[in-house]
């Protein structure tokens, strides 16, 4: 096993870690969002260590449109409910995609096996993944400036909107590097992928499961601030009712 | 984070009454759903509005109660993200 397995199976175990990390969080905060994530890395990190195991090169591909799908619904769950928002035609594209990397890379591929039908499916994983980080990036952005000056929210909620924004442009440039760079030996580019990949997914894992050290840590500054005002807050039921319907 | 805390001066600016007031009905309104409010979802907050605070609000008869809370389900639904973004 030389150092490009090791690293491969590195990248595929981290995801299966941060996916039980991202069912755990799931369960214990019942948010929805969170099981489209945990798709998108229990299949990442299982299709990736089958194809790693079987040596195929082809198996990966096969979650490509489903990990999509999942991203897709992420956005919506955590971003879109209740108001008018492009879902439908992200989540059609990702099938769309999902097909033809299913058919170039897999289908063609076994009856003929062209390099042509490999580029083709590469680039539509690269566009793919391009356009749905892409969309995480402009919901994120557009939430962010709208709570930006907001006291109200804590600080490590406007950090995670940020460690998201970040996060999303470093799996853009991951996406085009694993689609664009032939793997197979250890190299500068190899390892620098490697490290951005590992980057990729603990500011991830980072972002949405976020230890309360970190919590408390991005939030020092918003304790001292809500602390100081909440003994005016705390009003009985009937000074509450006296004060609305003074006028 | 605190939904008090963020729905509170909303409110507050829609009816022109103080925050605190703001505040408290809100968290009665919290208390009246028998929810934790240390644990809500997007869902229970829309719910706890437009049931139990709506009651509330209408209980210290603020007027034009339909646009406000017209105007408090835009704010939630335009800040959905604040909740999703904020359980852990």
């Amino acid at each position: 096993m030389g150092i490009a397995d090791i690293l491969q199976i590195t990248v595929y175990t981290v995801r299966l870690i941060i996916a039980v990390a991202l069912a755990t969080y799931a369960i214990k905060t019942k948010g929805t969002n969170f099981w489209w994530l945990f798709g998108l890395y229990f299949t990442s990190g299982v299709f990736g260590l089958t194809d790693f195991i079987l040596q195929s090169g082809n198996i990966f591909a096969l979650s490509s449109g489903f990990r999509f799908i999942c991203m897709v619904l992420f956005i919506h769950y955590t971003f879109y409910l209740d108001r008018n928002n492009p879902t439908i035609y992200f989540f059609i594209m990702s099938v769309i995609f999902g097909i033809i990397i299913i058919i170039f890379n897999i289908l063609f591929d076994y009856i003929n096996p062209l390099e042509l039908y490999d580029t083709i499916a590469s680039i539509t994983q690269i566009i793919g993944n391009i356009i749905v980080f892409s969309w995480l990036i402009y919901s994120s952005l557009n939430a962010f400036l709208n709570v930006k000056n907001d006291e109200t929210i804590d600080d490590w909620v406007k950090m995670r909107y940020k460690l998201v924004i970040f996060y999303s442009f470093i799996g853009i440039f991951v996406a085009i590097a694993y689609g664009t760079i032939n793997f197979t030996e250890i190299n500068f580019y190899a390892i620098f992928i490697f490290i951005a990949t590992i980057t990729y997914q603990l500011i991830q894992l980072m972002a949405w499961v976020m230890p309360k050290f970190l919590r408390n840590y991005f939030n020092r500054h918003f304790i001292a601030h809500t602390s100081s005002s909440k003994t005016i807050d705390e009003l009985s039921e009937d000074e509450v009712i006296i004060k609305l319907r003074e006028d | 984070m605190d939904f008090v805390n963020f729905l509170g001066p909303k409110l507050s600016a829609l009816i022109s009454k103080d925050v605190s007031p703001c505040k408290g009905l809100i968290r009665f309104a919290i208390r009246d759903a028998c929810k934790n409010p240390n644990s809500l979802t997007y869902k229970d907050i829309i719910e706890i509005v437009n049931k139990e605070l709506k009651i509330r609000l209408d209980q210290v008869n603020i007027p034009e109660l339909d646009q406000v809370m017209s105007q408090l389900n835009k704010i939630i639904i335009k800040n959905q993200s604040v909740f999703t973004m904020s359980i852990y």
